[in-house]
């Protein structure tokens, strides 16, 4: 574990790499593109965000790169690339060695990615145990108290043995990181991790992925509808809308400096506490001009 | 069902081609077929109409006559049945035509979109048609029997007989055409279904409504009284109020089956109004001052009357085979009434050598019943708010496989 | 909430207080309430029916009225009601059988655990198929192999229970192929009793056609409900998460999967008792299994409503036994019922 991050950072190519990528959906109304060309690297100890309204196929980006495109989606271009191995026709099996090893994801509701009926304790241990078949119950266990600790859960023994509708949201937000860390990930999706918690709750979240970029050197594709979330910890950004790439480039470039109006509209929207919009809106005059 | 349609012409007249002209081909030569059907039916029975005409306005006694005025009603009344329907068979696709040449102008209302989705709905139809035929069959028993059901034959020469042109399933033990007893055992199994389910669900709703608006103790009680009732199998309960007695009527038997069975309505009833109350819309309604009993009319019912639909139909079916389990058991409507059940317990004895009997009957009890979960099935499919658990993406079942550009 | 939502009737857990042995005393106590109250309900329909013990079953109307005299059936209804009932209570005497000659509770001894062997039989088959055949449909959801199983569950359901019986006596017993014995419980034409294993395989012979039977049915709605409820939860984001963490299928299929839809499955189970006790009284009908089904209805035709009364007493304590095992089971496997936040 330790070499290959070691070999991750002395090399210092992207962790992961998305080329092309272009997922289309089979419906009614024929096919519908969710997600076109997109672009996208992430090295080690990087955070990129991708951003975007509900729809523009953030999450979609997630589930390709772990292979779990709903169907009647279908990856019909493009390439995924992590740690130079290319991720698109993967069988099953392999697959199962990269999802919650390699990559981990975060999804957006705890409440209902947390399976009801089972502790955390269980969840994490059988991840742990999933990737690691050696490893005992008892030892396990452990190490999921020891992962608690780490998300920065108080009295990590006393709620490993809980069920998760006993715990409040930010709790279960921050279990379900500690899933997600649970064997050592290089990569971490966070789908939307903080748009289900309150703002102080949300912020200690997000700042606990900052201390694992830092210590662990851990890549974090960080997806959100929330501008500010974004802003405020990646390092890149990719903006997309309705699937299309729109603006991609290093955060406090696009921030000053956005080429596009979709950008702008972004920025626009975030609330602001003292000054009001300086630019009337453009999103009236963009609608009169672009049919699509 | 955009290309161009021809124009009406002087085929719509015949019964079903304008229905096949407009595309629905097979709609249209099923109701050809029903429509010649029934005329048939009405040559080949006419004189029967005729003897049952004469014999009620007759008066006094006639000589050589077989119908009595009770038998003479029904055959009359199975008559009308068959005009109604041939009239209905021809002016139906006549108007249906008409209204799928009009093209929908305006926009659907969600009542009509739930119409629509209803009646899209394969089991709904398979079921509806299967049920329709079945009521129609019931219905024109008197006429299309060859033979009455309950009078008994030669004994001497005609009991047991296997089937044959003259009695297509046979003879039972008295001599009596298996048949047409099979015919008018339709009309008892799916009349004691229908009405015992409407008693049911009619006393059910009131109930739970009833327990669900007034709460608190009262509410207790109703419910208390309901799980002694529902920790009793239902057949012991109708077994304990009609075994005993000598005299079992056809409305007996679907007046306590209706009283024993009203329990799931009415909890499933209480449950919808409690959660219904609870729903913020509720609230502020009231908070804008609507009197409780309006908004319990004008929103509750509607919203609680579908699921209540879908376990009423499924009802249908179990009361069915309730009535027949009763027949089975001896303990059903008193005999000479042809019942389904009825007919497997007498023919018991016979089941290793003239099997056909049971065999027949019991058919005819698992096809109803299953015209009637058929539909049932379908309602729920298609009013249930679940709807995606029929279009569940086989990837949540395992996960998709890619496609190579 | 998260996950699939069971509709069922409120347990009421009393707050954080509550212990599972005061619960189970609460529920037995209120099952004692509802039994008596069934009793009651029972015996006030069989006073209301019409219809005599013995009514034509001797020569003079004398004769019948001395009998009735003798069994004390003469007296009125409350009498009679009043006396019924402290003699359940004070000594577990259910009263005489007209239809055997002997005490209600020695008819009742004798025939119980024969029902018992039926039904239980056949609810561990009829769950076990049902969970088995819905789980694999749900899997194969929209393949020909789940709408042929659609189809036979609804066919099956749709089926009365003697009716097939009656079908499977025919097939196997009687027309066709000579496997299983005709009915009973004990081939009568055997002279000397069995003993020990001979009667034991005995029986097993003679319970196949029955159980069977009874399952059948049983095992086409489970089927069913098992395959909605399967389809519900594999919808559930949890079960995408755990995929995403690189969890085996079988493993997600097993303690995943059917862990969630174990529970809306658990809230039927009480509710499906009284059909499967109802089934069996039809079934051994049938078969002339010497169960309690088939002692009811003979007690019916004979009359003899003390051992009618008391079957329903024990049917009914058995649907309610099953009851309280159900929601015990309930409680101990949802979490969510346990500690309120």
């Amino acid at each position: 574990m330790t070499n290959r991050r070691m070999d991750a950072m002395a090399n210092d190519p992207p962790l992961l790499e998305i080329e092309g990528l272009t997922i289309d959906f089979a419906s009614e109304l024929g096919q519908v593109r969710a997600l076109d060309k997109l672009d996208l690297s992430i090295g080690a100890g990087e955070i990129a965000g991708l951003v975007g309204e509900s729809g523009s196929g953030k999450s979609m980006t997630a589930l390709a790169v772990l292979g779990l495109v709903p169907s009647p989606g279908a990856i019909t271009a493009g390439s995924i690339r992590f740690a130079g191995r290319e991720l698109l026709g993967l069988s099953e099996r392999e697959f199962r060695t990269v999802r919650g090893r390699e990559i981990a994801i975060m999804f957006q509701e705890p409440g209902t990615a947390l399976h009801p009926l089972h502790t955390i304790r269980a969840q994490i241990a059988e991840t742990i145990r999933a990737h690691e078949p050696r490893t005992s119950r008892r030892e396990a266990g452990r190490r999921a108290v020891e992962l608690l600790a780490k998300v920065r859960i108080d009295a990590p023994d006393r709620w490993a043995d809980r069920f998760p509708h006993e715990l409040s949201g930010g709790m279960r937000q921050r279990a379900m990181l500690a899933i997600a860390l649970a064997c050592r990930p290089r990569l971490l999706l966070a789908d939307e991790p903080t748009t289900a918690l309150d703002a102080t709750v949300a912020g200690e979240v997000l700042a606990l992925i900052e201390e694992l970029r830092r210590d662990d050197k851990l890549a974090v594709l960080l997806i959100s509808h929330d501008l500010s979330v974004v802003a405020a910890h990646a390092d890149r950004v990719t903006v997309l809308e309705r699937g299309r790439v729109v603006e991609t480039g290093v955060t406090s470039t696009i921030l000053e400096r956005p080429k596009e109006a979709y950008t702008r509209e972004l920025i626009l929207a975030r609330p602001r506490l003292f000054s009001p919009p300086t630019a009337p809106s453009p999103r009236v005059e963009r609608r009169r001009e672009d049919p699509t | 069902m955009s290309a161009l349609r021809p124009a009406p012409s002087w085929t719509d007249w015949v019964p079903g081609l304008a229905l096949a002209r407009v595309g629905r081909r097979g709609w249209g030569y099923a109701c050809l077929v029903l429509f010649g059907s029934l005329v048939a039916l009405a040559c080949w029975r006419g004189d029967r109409v005729i003897e049952a005409v004469e014999a009620i306005t007759a008066s006094g006694y006639v000589e050589g006559r077989t119908l009595t005025p009770d038998a003479a009603l029904d055959v009359i009344i199975a008559a009308l049945v068959l005009v109604a329907t041939a009239a209905l068979s021809f002016a139906g696709p006549l108007f249906a035509s008409r209204a799928i040449d009009r093209p929908a102008e305006t926009p659907l209302r969600p009542v009509s979109r739930i119409r629509s989705r209803v009646l899209a709905n394969r089991q709904v139809r398979a079921g509806g048609v299967l049920l329709l035929l079945l009521y129609l069959v019931a219905l024109l028993a008197p006429l299309l029997s060859p033979y009455d059901p309950i009078l008994i034959g030669d004994l001497d020469t005609a009991r047991l007989l296997p089937p044959s042109f003259e009695h297509p399933l046979g003879t039972d033990r008295f001599a009596r055409d298996v048949f047409s007893r099979l015919l008018w055992g339709s009309r008892v199994s799916l009349s004691v279904g229908l009405l015992a389910v409407a008693i049911s669900v009619t006393l059910g709703v009131l109930v739970g409504a009833f327990a669900g608006y007034a709460g608190g103790f009262l509410d207790g009680l109703v419910m208390r009284i309901l799980d002694a009732l529902l920790c009793f199998p239902t057949i012991l309960l109708v077994i304990a109020c009609v075994g005993f007695l000598e005299d079992r009527s056809i409305w007996l038997v679907v007046t306590v089956i209706g009283l024993l069975s009203w329990m799931d309505v009415a909890r499933l009833m209480r449950g919808q109004l409690l959660s219904l109350v609870q729903r913020d819309w509720f609230l502020a309604a009231r908070g804008l001052g609507a009197s409780a009993p309006r908004i319990i009319f004008r929103h509750l019912l509607p919203n609680a009357l579908t699921p209540i639909l879908v376990v009423s139909t499924l009802r249908v079916g179990n009361v069915i085979l309730l009535e027949a389990s009763l027949g089975f058991l001896g303990l059903g409507i008193t005999p000479p009434t042809p019942t389904w059940g009825g007919m497997i317990h007498e023919s018991r004895g016979q089941i290793f050598s003239e099997w056909w009997i049971p065999f027949a009957a019991g058919l005819a009890v698992v096809i109803t019943v299953t015209a009637w979960h058929l539909l049932g099935d379908g309602l729920r499919d298609a009013l249930d708010p679940r709807i995606g658990r029929e279009e569940a993406s086989p990837q949540a079942i395992a996960p998709a496989r890619r496609a190579t550009a | 909430m998260s996950g699939p939502s069971p509709a069922r009737r409120a347990i009421d857990v009393t707050g954080p207080g509550a212990s599972v042995v005061w619960l189970v005393l609460r529920r037995i106590l209120v099952a004692i309430v509802i039994l008596f109250a069934v009793l009651t309900i029972d015996f006030a329909l069989l006073e209301l029916a019409p219809g005599e013990p013995f009514a034509g079953s001797e020569d003079t109307v004398e004769e019948e009225v001395e009998l009735r005299k003798l069994y004390g059936l003469d007296r009125p209804a409350t009498e009679r009601y009043s006396e019924w009932i402290l003699g359940i209570v004070t000594s577990f005497d259910l009263g005489w059988s007209l239809l055997r000659h002997e005490p209600v509770t020695d008819v009742l001894a004798d025939a119980l655990p024969n029902t018992l062997l039926l039904t239980l039989t056949a609810f561990v088959l009829q769950l076990g198929l049902g969970v088995a055949i819905g789980t694999f449909a749900a899997l194969r959801r929209g393949t020909a192999t789940d709408g042929a199983i659609r189809v036979t569950s609804l066919a099956l359901y749709s089926t009365p229970s003697f009716y097939l019986g009656v079908l499977l006596l025919y097939v196997f017993a009687g027309g066709g192929f000579q496997i299983a014995p005709g009915g009973g419980m004990e081939d009568v034409r055997r002279g000397v009793p069995l003993q020990g294993m001979d009667l034991w395989l005995e029986r097993l012979r003679h319970l196949v056609l029955p159980a069977i039977t009874l399952a059948l049915g049983g095992a086409a709605a489970w089927a069913r409900f098992v395959r909605g409820e399967v389809l519900d939860v594999i919808r559930q984001d949890f079960i995408l998460a755990a995929r995403a963490r690189g969890i085996g299928e079988k493993r997600i299929l097993i303690r995943h999967v059917l862990r969630a839809a174990f529970i809306p499955i658990l809230t039927l189970l009480g509710l499906s008792l009284p059909f499967l006790v109802g089934g069996a009284v039809i079934v051994e009908s049938v078969f002339g299994w010497p169960g309690l089904g088939q002692l009811a209805v003979r007690s019916v035709f004979a009359r003899d409503a003390a051992l009618f009364l008391g079957i329903s007493l024990v049917l009914a304590t058995m649907v309610l036994a099953g009851n309280l095992l159900a929601d015990l089971l309930y409680l101990a496997f949802d979490p969510r019922t346990r500690r309120a936040r």
